[in-house]
């Protein structure tokens, strides 16, 4: 087993999937990319993150205490929470290299996936592929995801600016018709 | 060749209107200024631009009115280019296949555009001496200048320049004299003409004071300090010229006797003269033939109404043209009697040797003596080489064959107004080309004030900042793919720029012209005293060997008198 | 959100107490408390009484006067808490095969270290004959529902008890809770070796946690006992000693005229009945106070040796607990203390009823959806494995909706 692995696939479909994480509260971040092991590995980007029950009548009440008097006193209402995180997937990799577009098949069930290093990171970010992919998904915080992921891909390219430039040009192209909500996004992704 | 400097790409245009070129977001739009010379890379062709205009663009209209915060650098960043972006409106000027040269004589004009996104760049040191060829490809071209923001120069074809009349235009104060010697210095180094110079305000001959720029004040050299002994000055007042510092070659007199009708009729505006002066001065003439301004000067004041009957002139016009050009006599280079050589005969004895002539004025200043003096000296000047053109024409024998004469004349408009055009020689000379081998190097600041006929005739114009609409329009007659030009020419630095076009250049281009300076008389083969010395006992030694040391001497005493000595010059 | 198992005790309790209500409930509950003060200085008289009684009726012994209330010491920072529980899938003619599942849920919750809980279960399948089938006194008979109950049970408290010596190994300061009463009224009356090989688990597991010196509780919500105020009664009966049997109180009843006698005419130990231990001490605890030890007399804790089983009841805050130790801890005042204390913060944490138990619930029940997926499981296997399965008609009915 890999020793690294931060969590495991419990749903998934062609362009999204649901994947629980190994410890509580520890998810990817939202915006971040992640790669799950498999044959031809997928690459996610994480754009929900949720923790919850367990159980689905059992629901957490509050309790009035910090976390760590919780964990001192009533360390059994940990065992019940889980944290999720739902990503979308951006591209995979296969015997011929990586590619920005949805894989033939989802990744598998019960697959474990790690955060995604550098490296990867910059290989899915080079072009602006994956911004696209952000742009036409139903149902996910668009301008939020795009801000966060952008942010994530320039600390992969070692903060070039040119690299944001680039970018920024690109999600000029693809928000053409909505000046004032590309300048708000680029506002935010330079702060 | 190094590679060029892409700026843009094609995206719009058509072959009347000119092309249009997005610029590069990388390329900051205060480098690309109007003027500079870039080149179009079609699939095939090569095509040489200017450009002409430059716009700010946006794709939507919410950029203009919400623009990006100064806190939102990034956002400036990411809207260059794709939001925003620069066009750039280029006018082709010369095509050519990719590879070839322009052969010496042939024109291409643009029959065609490039296709979309064909890329655009600044032009390199091999493309301008492809286009307009260099100094090394042999004596024809000339150096004037450097494109904008290049350091490659920029020549002028003389063979060609020298084959028409041209113009150097642009408002007062923007350097025309300055161009225009270094034009001259031109003809004179690579000995494409023979030149005479009607130099009104004593610029071209000796020393002449720089207006204005880096040195101002200072003492540039004219055209004999920097061709010795092949320009000679003549002057019509030599007490002038002298205190100046220079010995005149020739002092120049003019008899009464010398002055035809046809040198008067072209002042009748200077002289305020009434349309009938020309009548009577004929009806004078037509008896007394070539005294007949002696003796209308010798006429006393109520003698001359007894004149006028007599000879059937109205007397109020003969009164009126006495009275006028009685102030001939108070030039001092009017006399009765000549008591030398006749200036003329010196003139074109000189400029069959091929020496140059700078005609000094002194202090004679005044419009109506330049014009007075100009007209007579071209007249017979003009008509002599007619007589020597037809010779050759007759026997086709090369040793008959006239020098080319390029006749320099300043305050162009008043010779060549569209009134005076048809009565002076120098609108018939510029009308006949070169079918006598003499032309016109005008120069002027009111080229609106030209004759349009004139100035059609003539083949290269440089033209240095104009600001006159006119006189805008005026140089740009009958030049294709004027609507470019226009806005470049009022976008001329007031001083040190200037436009080229016509018929010494393959496509116009704007120049920043060369320095006039050390540099430049060093280039002319003008060198310091020390360095001189140097040359001239090298050139002994090579010379003369062991009996050089006794040359040597001979040579000290008269080292610094330019123009005594013939030292070689090497080719 | 309903807190539903809440809701429920409290309405079951309602149901009760209506009942009661009807009775002319809280003059009696008065009267009660009033005998218990009235015993407070001779309780030891009492003792006596109760100890030299024969009744129909359970009656509690005293160690202490019967008002005592004892303020809840302070709970050790660092503590063990661990329950186990169980459920099961009875062995049912509808469905393929005999066979029962047990399934025990366990939990183990450190408090104050900040170490992760256990909650986990473990589930046990019995199918053998040996395990269909049981053989008492020489008669053999397939297990019932009860017996498999009581098999449950025992099952829970080897978990316990293993899980609890585990935890002490650790060095831990451990308390075990049981959900219900320790003493295992159903087995009275059954046959000697059952009741010894029954009793024999769970003696074993208690005797391994008297070892470990890890005290081991069984705690009853909502009792319904009235041992205490059955020995109150006692200290209301004029005769000495008391004997139920012997109750002349009763004969005078015989001789009344039937058109006034509408119920039976009170008895002298009447005026408290009816009222349950958990009103008594309702009134004279406070929270987190528990009240003094009594013991048990249910005849089976003879057999229970050392690990006699006594008890006290509790005030959680919520409600009144009936909290059952064995004699080891009750005479432990260490043991005693860490109970008492223990039981209170685990009714705070879980809201009226110990955390432990309700986690070790949930860990155990087998939910309906779980049980259809463990009668899958059974027919797929026996299908693959080809083993002809007896299905009734009425489960095929049922098994049509989920295909």
């Amino acid at each position: 087993m890999d020793k690294d692995y931060i969590g495991e696939v419990i749903e998934s479909s062609t362009g999204d999937f649901l994947a629980e994480c190994l410890e509580l509260n520890s998810s990817p971040p939202f915006g971040s990319f992640v790669k799950v092991a498999g044959r031809s590995p997928t690459i996610g980007l994480v754009f929900s993150v949720s923790t919850h029950s367990i159980e689905p009548n059992r629901r957490p009440t509050a309790y009035g205490k910090t976390e760590e008097e919780l964990r001192l006193e009533q360390p059994q209402i940990f065992e019940l929470l889980k944290t999720e995180f739902r990503a979308l997937i951006t591209g995979y990799i296969d015997t011929t290299g990586a590619h920005p577009f949805l894989p033939p098949q989802p990744p598998r069930i019960h697959s474990f996936f790690h955060p995604c290093d550098a490296d990867e990171v910059r290989m899915f970010t080079d072009t602006s592929d994956s911004l696209r992919a952000i742009m036409n998904a139903p149902r996910l915080p668009t301008d939020d995801l795009l801000i966060a992921s952008v942010r994530g891909a320039w600390m992969a390219h070692n903060r070039d600016t040119a690299y944001l430039v680039t970018m920024g040009k690109d999600l000029s192209r693809l928000i053409r018709d909505d000046y004032d909500r590309l300048s708000s996004i680029i506002r935010r992704i330079a702060q | 060749m190094k590679t060029r400097t892409p700026l843009g790409v094609i995206t719009k245009g058509s072959l009347i209107e000119g092309l249009e070129m997005k610029l590069d977001p990388s390329q900051g739009v205060e480098d690309v200024k109007a003027g500079k010379f870039v080149v179009i890379e079609g699939a095939k062709n090569e095509f040489f631009s200017m450009i002409t205009d430059l716009r700010l663009d946006a794709t939507n209209p919410e950029v203009l009115i919400h623009p990006p915060q100064e806190d939102n650098p990034l956002l400036h960043e990411v809207l260059n280019g794709t939001s925003t972006y620069i066009s750039v409106c280029l006018r082709p000027m010369l095509m050519l296949e990719k590879g070839q040269s322009l052969a010496n004589d042939e024109t291409r004009p643009v029959k065609t555009i490039p296709p979309h996104f064909s890329r655009v760049s600044e032009a390199e040191e091999a493309d301008v001496a492809r286009v307009f060829g260099s100094e090394s490809m042999g004596d024809r071209y000339f150096n004037i200048g450097t494109p904008l923001d290049m350091e490659t120069p920029v020549c002028l074809d003389l063979s060609r320049f020298a084959e028409r009349s041209n113009g150097i235009f642009g408002k007062t104060g923007t350097g025309k004299s300055f161009l225009t010697r270094l034009v001259l210095s031109g003809l004179i180094n690579n000995e494409k003409a023979v030149n005479l110079i009607f130099d009104m305000h004593n610029e071209y001959g000796w020393k002449a004071v720089q207006e204005s720029g880096v040195g101002k004040g200072a003492f540039v050299k004219g055209l004999k300090q920097l061709f010795g002994e092949k320009v000679a000055i003549f002057s019509l007042d030599p007490k002038s010229t002298r205190a100046r510092g220079v010995q005149p070659d020739h002092e120049v007199a003019i008899t009464y006797d010398q002055v035809a009708v046809e040198d008067v009729i072209p002042l009748q505006e200077e002289l305020r003269l009434n349309p009938t002066a020309a009548e009577s001065a004929y009806l004078v003439y037509a008896i007394y033939k070539e005294k007949w301004l002696r003796t209308l000067l010798s006429q006393d004041g109520k003698d001359i109404e007894e004149f006028a009957k007599d000879i059937g002139a109205n007397p109020i016009s003969l009164v009126a043209l006495h009275r006028k050009l009685k102030r001939f006599e108070r030039y001092p280079f009017f006399v009765d009697r000549l008591s030398g050589p006749d200036a003329v005969d010196t003139m074109m004895d000189y400029i069959d040797r091929g020496i140059h002539i700078v005609l000094e004025f002194g202090q004679e200043t005044s419009v109506l003596c330049y014009l007075l003096v100009a007209n007579i000296i071209a007249r017979r000047i003009h008509e002599n080489y007619i007589h020597k053109s037809e010779k050759y024409y007759a026997s086709q024998d090369i040793k008959d064959q006239p020098r080319q004469l390029i006749i320099t004349i300043e305050e162009a408009h008043k010779f060549l107004n569209p009134f005076t055009a048809k009565q002076t020689i120098f609108g018939t000379i510029a009308r006949e080309m070169r079918k006598y081998f003499v032309s016109l190097l005008i120069v002027d600041q009111r080229p609106s004030g030209i004759d349009e006929e004139v100035l059609s005739q003539i083949g290269t114009k440089i033209t240095a900042l104009l600001n006159d609409e006119k006189d805008i329009q005026a140089v740009l007659t009958g030049v294709s793919n004027a609507a470019g030009l226009r806005s470049v020419l009022a976008s001329l630095d007031t001083k040190q720029q200037a436009l080229i076009l016509g018929h010494a250049v393959p496509m116009p281009v704007v120049i920043k012209t060369r320095d006039y300076d050390e540099k430049f008389y060093r280039d002319m083969g003008c060198l310091p005293p020390e360095e001189r010395k140097k040359k001239t006992k090298k050139d002994i030694a090579d010379l003369f060997g062991e009996a050089g040391e006794v040359v040597e001497d001979l040579v000290a005493v008269g080292s610094d008198r330019p123009g005594n000595v013939v030292p070689f010059r090497k080719r | 959100m309903l807190d539903l198992s809440a809701v429920k005790r409290q309405i079951d309790r309602m149901a009760s107490d209506q009942k009661r209500i009807q009775n002319d409930f809280f003059e009696r509950i008065d009267l009660s408390v009033h005998e218990a003060r009235g015993w407070s200085d001779d309780w030891k008289a009492l003792s006596h009484d109760v100890d030299v009684s024969r009744t129909s009726w359970l009656v509690a012994r005293l160690s202490g006067p019967p008002d005592a209330a004892c303020p809840a010491p302070p709970r050790p920072r660092q503590l063990t808490v661990i329950a186990a529980d169980g459920s099961q899938i009875f062995p049912d003619r509808h469905e393929i095969s005999s066979c029962y599942l047990l399934n025990i849920g366990y939990v183990v919750l450190h408090y104050g270290t900040g170490e992760r809980p256990t909650l986990s279960s473990r589930p046990f399948l019995y199918y053998r004959e040996e395990d269909l089938y049981e053989e008492w006194e020489g008669r053999r008979t397939a297990v019932t529902r009860e017996s498999v109950g009581i098999r449950r049970g025992a099952l829970e408290f080897t978990f316990l008890a293993d899980l609890s010596v585990k935890a002490r190994e650790e060095g831990r300061s451990v308390v075990g809770l049981s959900d219900g009463t320790l003493i295992l009224w159903s087995l009275e009356g059954r046959p000697p070796d059952l009741r010894a090989a029954t009793l024999r688990t769970y003696l074993d597991a208690f005797e391994q946690m008297r070892q470990a010196r890890v005290p081991v509780a069984g705690y009853i919500s909502s009792p319904g006992s009235a041992d205490v105020i059955n020995a109150l009664r006692v200290g209301l009966c004029p005769e000495e000693p008391t004997n139920c049997d012997r109750c002349p109180y009763k004969t005078d009843r015989r001789e009344r005229p039937p058109e006034i006698d509408r119920g039976p005419a009170p008895l002298p130990c009447s005026p408290i009945e009816g009222v349950t231990d958990d009103l008594l001490f309702a009134r004279l605890l406070k929270p987190g106070e528990r009240s003094g030890v009594f013991r048990s007399q249910s005849r089976i804790l003879n057999d229970y040796g050392p690990h006699r089983i006594g008890f006290f009841y509790l005030h959680t805050g919520a409600e009144i607990a009936r909290v059952e130790v064995p004699q080891w801890v009750a005479d432990d005042p260490e043991l005693l203390d860490l109970t008492h204390a223990c039981a209170v913060d685990q009714a705070e944490k879980g809201k009226g009823y110990p955390i432990v138990l309700s986690e070790a619930h949930e860990k155990a029940v087998v939910r309906g959806a779980d049980r259809d997926l463990f009668y899958k499981f059974l027919r797929d296997t026996f299908v693959q494995n080809d083993i002809r399965a007896e299905i009734s008609l009425k489960s095929l009915k049922k098994l049509a909706a989920t295909v």
